[in-house]
């Protein structure tokens, strides 16, 4: 009995109970009610705040996080309609290229000094995240074409730069944590606010001296618009300042381009010229054959189901102007050239432009492979308004398909003169 | 007669106490002020609070004063003259094993062996001690050689509402046997599903065994000994948090997980000792000790961590009531949902693995490769600070009988400390992985080589039990000589005795820092001191039954390690300034023996000078975290004790014991102020007005008062009242800066709200104990029961400190933080000898 007790004491006093293992809660999923766009979202604010308490949804991919601090509790997404900044709760949890819902039960539609907004947002409760890394490519848009319908969108602007009196400041004040507004300016003097806040990660950074690109958010406070720097990556702004005669100041009266310029293999990148992509991912780029360097489109072995690539040019004043070009084509399967004037493109938008088609030679089936073939003079009057005198855009537009329509085309030696 | 002497040595010590009452700093303006958090560390609470009771036992001296500081004074906070308990020396079979680190040793290390901690030795203050330079504070001599635990066995059950329910001990020795073999066992168990305080438990089991031979002039013991546990801490709040939730005793670190509380915030510790002795008698005259120590294992402390999310303390401040104070809407709302939903009032675990379970990410070039990995990135996570210690000492101790009146001592030691530090994950909450970088770095524009907690391996992925967030070793090596001289003829005993020490110490890194790529990986620089110590006291008998007693000490001490290091978690440099501490001490007593009737009265002074401080903390008018470094703390310690006990029957003892101290900084230190994640200096040689501030968190007056009925019928029972006042609430000293009341005149009453010292309530308790014992044949059964706090003092403060972070312009928004002592409580034992 004795040893009985001796034992089984020290059999109890050398079990340590291990560590607790506690079970692990199930997971709650977010419902998925009726699913509407941002624009839709957008549209239902009527200037008092929105409380919803239903499954509503929303799908959209997020274009600005607050990981280099410039916002905070703050996040901006978009979808293919429009954008809408989110209020957050608590600050992160959602990072750039997230793909997302939200399940807007909780959540506030309001606005704050007429910046429309989505507050009360709880990642923890009313998001699904669906992938990530999904980045959005930026709205290109000029900058005298920014209006309160891109709040909370993310775009690129070209050819702009800080104004002069900015030049030397920081992007805001980084000692004492200040926001700072600085003032973006296109070549035509038109002005948009910079605002970065003194927690940014590039706050204490001298701004960009030079004229080029930079890409962020549109917001609004009052009746300001603003603009918010995601990272200083995407500030391109080191090409010549409007009054250095730079890059596309005033309007011109002639122009020659034969791309020498240009490096094969890269994308097209001209002052003043835009190069786009309108459909699939292409632009037109720099090709050489011989020493010469020219600029090619194709949607040969492209993954894109269709390329639509616009190269611009240059803003031009009309004085009875005449074009001409040389256009060349390779392993023939469509027409895909297509020459086109407008007198109201913005510089980013083509959509946004009223394109007349010109009528010109172009290289076509008949034609060897890479033979080029002159447009001839062309006289741009008969595609403009009687009497015209004010500015246009000269856009070379490539269409075509990896599938059927792969023609390579080029064009050289371009000249416009009256 | 008696009384005579008393009054006589009261006026003495009268004297000597009254310039204790010196001016006390000003800052421009003539404001009382006074002391700290920083004289004593979180660590240090910590370790007092988690093992209030061993603690107690092992201080607990011969004298009526050091009995009752250990037992009934100690509850409400006391601390023996002030002191840290760093200069408490603790010795096992006489090595010294404070541990460099943090200077003291901790309790728990042999909690849970109350049947071998109760054979220690005990001094309390300055006195002579034949083994080591025992601290000002006294020391403990537990001894664990097998031939120390009495022949026999016992076996004792306890139940109480402490940190524990129940407590399961038994211990055995086996007596010498034929072939001169000592064998001893013990081991225990203690648990609780919940403590007195909510959420916290309880779970551990200690073990001792020991063998011990006796051949030729040698006896020679080994012991393995160990203590480990888990349990679950209790927070210290804010005042709102208390009120909102009608308990002293609000927790803030558990909440339900499911149906079951859990807990945030862990403490393990597996730290088996062995210790080796030999004891050699050359001849009659000389003995030789031969002491090997060797401790390793984990400390661990569990903690929650979190990324990009909310904070998920309940009683973040921007989650209290107080915060919305401008909005009543809020107010309301907040204040009704910690009153009503416990998810808000505590941990809300389910909303943590929620958050885990959506967050969807991708670390790109994850573990400094060139690929992608997508998953659960972890928001929250459990993780646990892990202190891997390796210790070795090695002693040897000469002690010889010169003549009739004089004994030598002589010890040389080395003193090998190795302990590594990192981090693990312990509970990813449901999540994939957790990304390995730092969430306080200042984040570079384009690059995220700041951000990295390891630039050898960056952008890691971490999964359970891999370790991450910094990984260095702190290593100590001290080689010491300490020999003591006894004499005792007559009416006098002295004794002298002369301490040399090398201490040096320094930093591996096996991390390279983001933020300090230069300085975080290898060693560091050593830190190197050469220090002394000397000592002499003694006693005259006046008559056999009147004593006069002095001890005296002028030593210099090494740095503890914990506040020599800058961000040792992250960097490898020593603090500027790091010099050694002074400490200078003399006490004087005055002791009457009768058989009825014993007496001592002691008034000590002590310096200490030189200190240094590191604290890390946000700072609001900086803006970031912050180090702050202070240097030339100095303190001045001094008071009266005074302990008596009286038997006007052999049945029935009163007695009381009162201690009556000052406890303040006496120097105005030095403050550099670095920001934590760069080399930034932020504020140099600022200077903390903090003369004659009180040091915190401990009573500066006490009295207990007691009576104990002992039956002949082998029973006994007592009451005791004890009494608290002069609690300070411990200081932030960056409040008591020029740069913090710039922007008051010295009539505003934000400026002296700003810079003086709270003092806190003057509180009492009562205390009740029984007990009985039984002979049943040649066996004992024993019965001991306590009742603690009788009369249920919820609001004893135990400890108090403003909190470091503050805003000058709403000294309100950071309050300062408390702790209680617990409230009644209740403890029965029942042990069997056989």
């Amino acid at each position: 009995m004795r040893k009985a007790v001796i034992i089984s004491t020290i059999l109890s006093v050398f079990i340590l109970g291990c560590k607790k293992e506690f079970d692990q809660p199930p997971v709650e999923t977010i419902p998925e009610g009726s699913i509407i766009t941002i624009a839709q979202l957008r549209d239902m604010y009527s200037g008092t705040p929105v409380h919803f308490s239903d499954t509503t949804t929303i799908f959209a991919t997020v274009s600005m996080d607050e990981s280099t601090g410039n916002i905070y509790k703050t996040v901006y997404i978009e979808d293919g309609t429009a954008g809408i900044e989110l209020k957050l709760l608590s600050g992160g949890g959602l990072y750039e290229g997230d793909s997302i819902r939200i399940n807007l039960n909780g959540t506030v539609l309001s606005d704050y000094n007429e910046m429309i907004q989505l507050d009360s947002v709880d990642v923890d409760v009313n998001i699904v995240k669906q992938a990530t890394q999904k980045h959005i490519t930026p709205m290109s848009v000029a900058l005298n074409s920014i209006s309160a319908d891109l709040q909370g969108r993310l775009v690129k602007i070209e050819n702009v730069e800080f104004i002069g009196d900015d030049l030397g400041s920081t992007y805001a004040d980084a000692i004492n944590l200040f926001s700072e507004n600085r003032y973006l300016t296109d070549c035509s003097g038109n002005q948009m606010i910079c605002r970065t806040s003194g927690y940014a990660d590039f706050a204490g950074e001298v701004i960009a001296s030079g004229n080029g690109s930079i890409v962020g958010v549109i917001g609004q406070y009052g009746t300001d618009l603003q603009f918010y720097i995601r990272s200083m990556e995407e500030v391109d702004m080191d090409g010549e300042r409007c009054t250095d005669g730079g890059p596309c100041g005033t309007p011109l009266d002639g122009l020659t381009e034969d791309f020498s310029s240009q490096s094969a293999s890269s994308d097209i990148a001209l002052n003043c010229w835009s190069n786009l992509a309108i459909q699939g991912s292409r632009l037109w780029q720099g090709k050489e054959f011989s020493g010469n360097i020219y600029a090619q489109a194709t949607a040969y072995n492209s993954s894109d189901a269709v390329n639509e690539s616009w190269l611009v040019s240059p803003e031009m004043t009309f004085a009875n102007d005449t074009l001409s070009f040389q256009s060349a084509q390779a392993f023939y399967a469509h027409d895909g050239l297509t020459v086109w004037v407008a007198t109201n493109f913005n510089g980013a938008d083509v959509s946004a432009a009223s394109w007349t088609q010109i009528n010109c030679t172009i290289a076509g089936s008949g034609d060897a492979n890479y033979a080029w073939v002159n447009s001839g003079n062309i006289d741009l009057s008969a595609y403009l308004p009687n009497g015209f005198s004010g500015t246009y855009h000269i856009a070379f537009k490539y269409l075509g398909n990896a599938a059927t329509q792969s023609t390579n085309y080029a064009i050289d030696n371009i000249e416009i003169k009256n | 007669m008696k009384k005579t002497h008393g009054t006589l040595s009261l006026m003495v010590f009268v004297g000597f106490f009254s310039f204790a009452q010196t001016n006390q700093d000003t800052l421009a303006a003539d404001t009382t002020s006074r002391n700290d958090v920083f004289s004593i560390t979180l660590e240090e609470l910590e370790n007092q609070v988690d093992d209030q009771n061993v603690s107690g036992v092992l201080s607990a001296g011969r004298d009526v004063f050091s009995a009752y500081a250990a037992f009934n004074l100690s509850s409400g906070g006391y601390r023996v003259r002030g002191y840290n308990s760093r200069f408490q020396t603790i010795m096992l079979n006489g090595v010294e094993v404070n541990n460099p680190y943090l200077g003291y040793a901790r309790w728990s290390d042999w909690g849970g062996l109350n049947d071998i901690t109760r054979y220690q030795e005990s001094e309390n203050g300055l006195h002579g001690n034949d083994y080591a330079f025992s601290q000002v504070a006294g020391a403990s001599r537990i001894n664990v050689n097998a031939s120390n635990v009495r022949k026999g066995s016992r076996a004792s059950y306890a139940f109480s509402n402490r940190s524990y329910a129940h407590r399961v001990m038994f211990t055995h020795a086996t007596g010498w046997t034929k072939k001169n073999w000592y064998f001893s066992f013990s081991g225990s168990r203690r648990v609780a599903k919940e403590g007195f305080v909510p959420g916290t438990f309880y779970d551990g089991a200690s073990y001792f065994v020991a063998a011990e031979k006796k051949w030729g002039n040698h006896q020679t013991s080994i012991t393995a000994m160990g203590a480990p546990y888990y349990r679950g801490k209790s927070s210290l709040a804010i005042r709102e948090a208390y009120d909102l939730t009608g308990s002293n005793f609000y927790n803030s670190y558990w909440g339900y997980q499911g149906d079951q509380k859990r807990n945030s915030r862990v403490n393990s510790n597996n730290r088996p000792i062995i210790v080796l002795t030999d004891q050699w008698k050359l001849n009659d005259k000389h003995s030789f000790f031969t002491n090997t120590y060797y401790s390793f294992g984990e400390y661990r402390n569990s903690s929650l961590n979190w990324a990009d999310a909310a904070d998920p303390r309940p009683d973040y401040y921007k989650y209290l009531p107080s915060y919305f104070v401008d909005d009543e809407n809020a107010f309301n709302t907040y204040t009704s949902n910690w009153q009503n939903d416990v998810n808000t009032q505590q941990l809300d675990w389910n909303k943590m693995y929620q958050a885990n379970y959506k967050n969807l990410y991708t670390i790109e070039n994850v573990n400094g490769t060139s690929e992608d990995q997508t998953g659960m990135r972890a928001k929250y996570i459990v993780e646990e600070d892990i202190f891997n210690l390796n210790r070795w000492i090695q002693n040897f101790r000469l002690k010889s009988k010169v003549s009739d009146a004089v004994t030598v001592t002589n010890v040389l030691k080395y003193d090998f400390y190795n302990v590594e530090n990192y981090k693990k994950i312990d509970d990813l909450l449901g999540a994939d992985f957790w990304l390995d970088i730092d969430r306080f770095a200042d984040q570079e524009s384009g690059s995220t080589d700041n951000l990295q907690n390891d630039l050898n391996n960056p952008n890691r992925a971490v999964v359970e039990d891999e370790i991450f967030g910094y990984h260095y070793a702190l290593r100590s090596r001290k080689a010491a000589y300490f020999g003591q001289v006894n004499y005792i003829k007559g009416k006098v005993e002295g004794y002298a005795s002369l301490n040399l020490e090398n201490t040096s110490f320094w930093r591996e890194g096996f991390m390279r820092k983001g933020t300090f790529e230069d300085n975080s990986f290898g060693n560091s620089e050593k830190a190197n001191f050469n220090t002394y110590g000397v000592k002499l006291g003694g006693v005259y008998k006046l008559t056999g039954r009147h004593i006069l007693g002095f001890n005296a000490m002028s030593s210099q001490i090494a740095p503890i390690m914990r506040n020599a290091f800058l961000s040792p978690r992250f960097r490898n440099d020593l603090i500027n300034g790091l010099t050694k501490e002074n400490i200078q001490s003399l006490d004087v007593s005055y002791t009457i023996k009768y058989a009825n009737f014993k007496s001592k009265l002691t008034a000590f002074y002590t310096e200490f000078n030189n200190q240094s401080q590191v604290n890390s903390y946000y700072h609001d008018e900086y803006n970031t975290f912050v180090n702050y470094i202070m240097t030339g703390i100095d303190q001045l310690h001094m008071g009266l004790e005074y302990g008596a006990e009286y038997s006007p029957i052999s049945e029935l003892t009163f007695s009381t014991a009162i201690g009556v101290g000052q406890y303040v900084y006496n120097s105005r230190p030095t403050a550099t102020v670095m920001r934590d994640n760069s080399d930034e200096v932020l504020a140099e040689d600022k200077t903390i007005y903090i003369q004659n501030y009180r040091l915190g968190n401990m009573p500066q007056t006490a009295g207990s008062v007691g009576v104990k009925y002992s039956s002949p019928k082998y029973w006994f029972a007592g009451v005791n009242f004890n009494y608290f006042q002069d609690n300070y609430l411990s200081i932030n000293p960056d409040r008591r800066t020029a740069e913090a009341v710039s922007g008051f005149v010295d009539t505003d009453t934000q400026f002296a709200n700003m810079i003086d010292q709270v003092t806190l309530d003057s509180q009492q308790t009562v205390d009740f104990y029984f007990g009985a014992s039984k002979k049943v044949k040649n066996n004992y059964i024993r019965l001991f029961g306590s009742i603690n706090n009788v009369l249920d003092n919820q609001d004893l403060v135990r400890f108090a400190f403003e909190q470091l972070r503050y805003d000058a312009a709403n000294i309100d928004k950071f309050p300062a933080k408390y702790a209680y002592a617990y409230g009644r409580t209740y403890y029965l034992m029942l042990t069997y000898q056989f």
